[in-house]
């Protein structure tokens, strides 16, 4: 497996797992809560552990992953590695657009309620379009070529 | 990237020159063992800069090593 691939893997895995905690509990505490008015300590908590997580399970893995890879195969990114890249972040990006434009209606439909969910909205705009983006990226390298 | 119109016979001229490995030639040309790989299938069209890269390495014009075909 390549360099590129096995951190698009890291990454993906990463992001897939710390939404796939995070999103369901704060929807929870929504659904739960009086008048969907969550406690905001405990969303501010929630999200603060869900951040640290992540970045601590990134610079972990990626630290490991350069190290236990020999350094013929950490060479930089070649042209088709870079052009891979490329277009799964425009693909990502559509998403991330679409995810965008709807939470700006909400804002608009909705002003001053829902705003915490509102955020999350783009919290989970931005993780589905960075899970598309290594998705992409992934399947390039495993299934074209 | 999908299947391209331009062919290669960059498998065959490794074979030619003491059974070059893919990694080696990537190595020469400054592209990884799965980009050579997926040149050779057809897969990715390399850049002008590499192919002419490609092509010295085996000391051939760029024509006997890439073919367009329509």
């Amino acid at each position: 497996m390549p360099f590129r691939e096995k951190r698009a893997w890291i990454s993906f895995a990463v992001i897939g797992l710390v939404s796939a905690v995070y999103f369901p509990m704060m929807l929870t505490a929504y659904i739960t809560s009086e008048n969907f008015q969550p406690s905001f300590a405990y969303l501010s908590e929630l999200a603060l552990v869900a951040i640290v997580a992540f970045i601590i399970l990134e610079i972990l893995l990626h630290v490991g992953l350069y190290f236990f890879t020999p350094p013929d195969e950490r060479m930089p990114k070649d042209e088709r590695e870079r052009l891979i890249e490329a277009e799964a972040t425009r693909i990502a990006y559509i998403s991330f657009m679409v995810l965008a434009f709807i939470t700006a209606i909400l804002i608009v439909h909705h002003p001053g309620r829902l705003s915490w969910f509102n955020g999350n909205l783009v919290i989970f705009s931005i993780a589905l379009a960075e899970l598309i983006k290594y998705g992409m990226i992934i399947y390039q390298h495993r299934w074209s070529s | 990237m999908t299947d391209v119109g331009i062919t290669n016979n960059i498998r065959e001229l490794r074979a030619a020159n003491g059974d070059m490995t893919q990694q080696e030639l990537g190595k020469l040309v400054g592209v990884t063992r799965q980009t050579v790989n997926a040149i050779e299938a057809n897969k990715y069209s390399p850049s002008l800069e590499v192919a002419f890269k490609i092509a010295k390495v085996f000391g051939k014009p760029l024509e006997e090593v890439f073919q367009y075909k329509k």
